[in-house]
């Protein structure tokens, strides 16, 4: 029997992910790693041969590496706060159930892995069994999930009554358009809604402070860096056939909320985990108003733009996550207010954590900086067409933007601030290591990464521009190796040159 | 059991009742089992009252339907209430000569429909009827709330069916008057749609509030049944033919998963309450780890009962989500959906307590082969019906049959079955 290079595909991928997982039970670190590495090989072996689309390849590329690192950061963490080790092989379920949704090449494989992802992500979230956990995980299942199921069954019901049951099921899920008529617009505003609740897009968005907040650090990064993907991309593969009005326009309207609302509510948290998790409505909001805009004018830019926030915001939130659990294992709180001193501690999880920071903030060159561009490029192309709705949204998005950097700080005060007390014999400084080496793939491919981004795109390069990046990149490396090497010389001293405080 | 079949095989209104009775009396005794506890017999005494009268309520409408039509053979009555010639089926009553048979067939009918409907909503446990249920699947033994969930339930729903899709169709000439601007038919089904939604609705949310297993169980019973339900309104006249099928293939698909995954659950926790000597959900702490076998089976069946891919709740849940929906009734879809996420709380209640959590002890309390094999049977069973129905083959066998019972081309086929046997039986007159 001839086995078409598609099915070969689909078994190595399978075989691979078998590895993966055995890896994980026998707690076998090289295994994983190998798994996690085929599976990467694998995933751009399908794009090549056109098993799946290039949108399909950038988020399932993300989710492995975003996985891998959570995964192995795991290992330590679950060591260092719960003292036990049978975290790690939930977070590589859960890290897997995501990569498979993305890379589901039809329909019916995208719906059953949705399911799993997100009865894995019930359970990551309920890991510490407290009665706050469950009612977060609970409301998780009834906000998140019932809206996503119903956006799932009407999709494919919708489906199905144009081309039948079985051939729904067997879609190709990039060739929808080609399957269906554009759908009613109830129908639409339905379905986006549904999706929409995934990816905490307001009006149903209450769900993730506290779910993304109480579940285990490495859990939240792969539930905030690459889970509220899933719903982005539920919403992007319906988009071809939603309607070009009504839809597009509620969502511009909900995305603007959600930017403005995310950005406020960060800034009066004083749990560093909340911060980050009302950032993330905030940024999921920027990312359903491009897609709208997509829709609503179909300009190649829009889509860049989306990509290029969605990749930006699954590293620096993925980094930002397992940080503030670094910072939770060596302090013992996450409490803003107790915090400040811990650049002392831990020079190195302080260097992750301010490139991230940079990136969230849009400092160039990181990749958020390019996304960020990317974003007031389309929105002012917008504006030319639509004056009144472009500059609203300009407005919103400048508004979350600036409320972006006011929370980022807040956040980095957590390294560099005064703090009221000082708790630093109740710190562990010796355990940095062997997490903060984990965190730092995803925030240092934050910077790392924006010499590529063109190419993601599938932007033409020109040779100034890639010098000017270059030389941008070497001098920001350069600045934070320096900063770093002072921090760890000076910090451990004194603080005068912080704020004329000493200890 | 032998009620059960009974009821399913029976092609007479009156033996139906008889069977009716058969199997009440057969779960009254059931209920009644433990007849050292005194919820045990409270239960079964509420039911026993309310049954009677509810399958007396039936003989009345089969009472007036003889009144009426002269007939109690239900493929007699069909040929006659809408208008088909059957000659070999007069052996049984006279024939009809311009629509006057025996009686008045319009008000007898109606008056027939409203006794039996009673008593079969009884049976199935749809609200306002479902007041016995929960306190009698409780305090039945397991294996017999397994059945009364899987199969006794269904007895009601096939009645509904038997009445409206092969009885009283859309093509008959009784029920189709109008009434409030719609065919009476068409109201009662949206009556007992509605009736279903409420029911869904209510079942769902009494669900989650349950900390006794079997209690829960039963609510969820009360839940799924409502959903089942709901799709009688896509059976309605107004909505086209390929509507209809998928509707009714949708309830028998759903009634087959919900019977299989809730008569396991009922089985394998009830089980493990046995095993704990408790029905509290708190005292199933951390059982998943004493008892994987059995713990896994009842994750794939509450998985499946909540609506799954790739088992087979989610496929039986999507069709009569499909069926409403293509039948344009998206506040029913959207229901079906809410519902099942609103007893996802209950069930991931129960996963939680049975996986999440740190089991109290540490000794097994009992063997439990048989009880694990049977369940990881039907949890098998669960994802291959799932799995087939996916690859297409189920769904092509279940809607071919579904739209060949659908009138007008399965009713006639009802009918001349039925006369070709009375023939064949040498029953000609």
């Amino acid at each position: 029997m001839i086995v078409s290079s598609e099915e070969l595909l689909y078994i190595s991928v399978m075989g691979l992910l078998g590895l993966t997982l055995l890896g994980s039970f026998l707690s076998m670190r090289i295994v994983r790693a190998v798994g996690y590495i085929g599976l990467v090989i694998a995933t751009a072996v399908s794009y090549l041969f056109g098993v799946v689309d290039s949108i399909s390849m950038i988020l399932s590329a993300l989710s492995l590496v975003i996985g891998f690192s959570s995964a192995m950061y795991t290992d330590a963490y679950e060591v260092a706060k719960y003292r036990e080790s049978n975290l790690h092989m939930l977070i590589d379920m859960f890290a897997l159930s995501i990569y498979t949704t993305f890379a589901a090449p039809t329909l019916g494989l995208f719906i059953i892995f949705w399911f799993l992802a997100e009865i894995i992500g019930f359970f990551a979230i309920v890991y510490e069994v407290k009665a706050e956990t469950l009612k977060a995980g609970l409301r998780y299942l009834v906000v998140s999930m019932v809206p996503a199921d119903l956006a799932l069954m009407a999709l494919l019901a919708y489906l199905s009554l144009n081309v039948g049951f079985t051939n729904a099921l067997t879609a190709r899920i990039s060739e929808i358009q080609s399957l269906a008529s554009t759908m009613p617009a109830y129908l639409g505003v339905m379905i986006v809604l549904g999706f929409s609740a995934k990816a905490a897009v307001l009006p149903l968005h209450f769900w993730l402070p506290d779910a993304h907040s109480l579940a285990p650090a490495p859990a939240s990064a792969l539930l905030s860096g690459i889970m509220v993907k899933m719903g982005l991309y539920g919403v992007l593969r319906t988009l071809p056939i939603v309607d070009a009005t009504t839809t597009p326009a509620a969502f511009l309207v909900f995305g603007a909320l959600s930017t403005v609302y995310g950005g406020l509510m960060a800034i009066a948290q004083t749990d560093i985990k909340r911060i980050l998790a009302y950032s993330t409505i905030e940024n999921t909001g920027l990312m359903i108003i491009t897609l709208m805009l997509f829709k609503f004018t179909g300009e190649p830019l829009f889509y860049n733009a989306f990509v290029a926030l969605v990749i930006a915001h699954a590293m620096f939130k993925s980094a930002l996550f397992l940080n503030s659990g670094t910072v939770e294992t060596i302090a013992h709180t996450r409490d803003l207010t107790k915090l400040g001193f811990m650049t002392r501690l831990a020079p190195l999880s302080s260097v992750s954590a301010l490139l991230s920071i940079l990136s969230l903030m849009g400092i160039p060159p990181t990749l958020g900086f390019v996304s960020k561009l990317l974003l007031l490029m389309s929105l002012v192309t917008f504006t030319t067409s639509n004056i009144v709705g472009g500059i609203a949204l300009i407005i919103s998005v400048v508004a979350g933007l600036a409320l972006t950097i006011i929370y980022s700080l807040r956040y980095i005060s957590v390294y560099w601030g005064t703090p009221q007390t000082i708790k630093e014999e109740s710190a562990e400084p010796a355990s940095e290591k062997p997490l903060v080496r984990w965190e730092l793939i995803p925030s240092a491919l934050s910077l790392l990464l924006t010499p590529s981004l063109p190419a993601i795109l599938g932007v033409s390069l020109t040779v100034d521009i890639l010098i000017s990046i270059g030389l941008a990149t070497t001098i920001f490396a350069s600045i934070v190796a320096y900063l770093y090497t002072r921090i760890k010389r000076v910090t451990l001293r004194d603080a005068t040159w912080l704020g004329g405080e000493t200890f | 059991m032998a009620g059960v079949t009974g009821c399913i095989y029976t092609g007479d209104i009156f033996n139906f009742f008889v069977m009716l009775e058969v199997l009440a009396i057969s779960s009254y005794s059931l209920v009644a089992f433990f007849k050292k506890r005194k919820w045990a017999l409270e239960a079964s005494l509420s039911y026993a009252f309310i049954g009677a009268i509810a399958t007396s309520f039936f003989f009345f409408g089969a009472i007036f339907l003889y009144a009426g039509l002269g007939s109690l053979n239900i493929a007699d009555i069909a040929a006659k209430v809408n208008g088909l010639r059957a000659d070999g089926l007069y052996v049984w009553s006279g024939g009809c000569i311009d629509s006057q048979c025996f009686g008045n067939v319009l008000a007898a009918s109606a008056m027939a429909i409203a006794f039996m409907l009673w008593a079969l909503t009884f049976e199935a446990g749809i609200f306002p009827n479902n007041y016995w249920l929960p306190s009698a699947y409780t305090e039945a033994p397991s294996p017999a709330s397994a059945l009364f969930a899987g199969i006794v339930d269904k007895v009601g729903t096939y009645g509904i069916i038997r009445l409206f899709v092969t009885m009283f169709t859309p093509y008959s000439t009784a029920l189709m008057i109008k009434l409030l601007g719609i065919p009476f038919r068409d109201l009662v089904l949206y009556i007992l749609s509605v009736l279903g939604l409420a029911t869904g609705f209510i079942g769902a949310l009494i669900m989650i509030l349950q900390n006794d297993i079997k209690r829960l169980l039963s609510y969820s019973t009360i839940s799924h049944i409502g959903l089942i339900f709901m799709a009688f309104a896509a059976l309605t006249s107004a909505t086209p033919e390929v509507a209809a099928s998928i509707a009714l293939m949708g309830i028998v698909f759903h009634s087959i998963t919900h019977a299989l995954g809730e008569s396991m659950l009922f089985m394998g926790l009830g089980a493990l309450a046995t095993f704990a000597k408790s029905r509290k959900l708190k005292d199933l702490q951390g059982y998943g780890k004493l008892y994987p076998a059995i713990s896994i089976a009842v994750g794939v069946g509450a998985l499946s009962l909540l609506g799954v891919p790739p088992l087979g709740g989610f496929f039986s849940k999507y069709a009569l989500f499909m069926a409403l929906s293509s039948a344009n009734l998206w506040i029913y879809a959207v229901s079906i959906v809410l519902v099942s996420g609103i007893s996802a709380i209950g069930y991931f209640k129960v996963l939680y307590a049975l996986f999440m959590q740190k089991p109290t002890i540490t000794k097994r309390g009992g063997s439990s082969v048989i009880v694990s094999a049977v369940c990881i049977l039907m949890a098998v069973a669960l994802l291959f019906v799932g799995i087939l129905y996916m690859n297409g083959e189920l769904y092509e066998v279940l809607y071919r049959g579904c739209s060949d019972v659908l009138p007008p081309k399965g009713l006639k086929g009802y009918v001349y079955a039925v006369e070709e046997a009375a023939r064949v039986l040498g029953m000609t007159p």
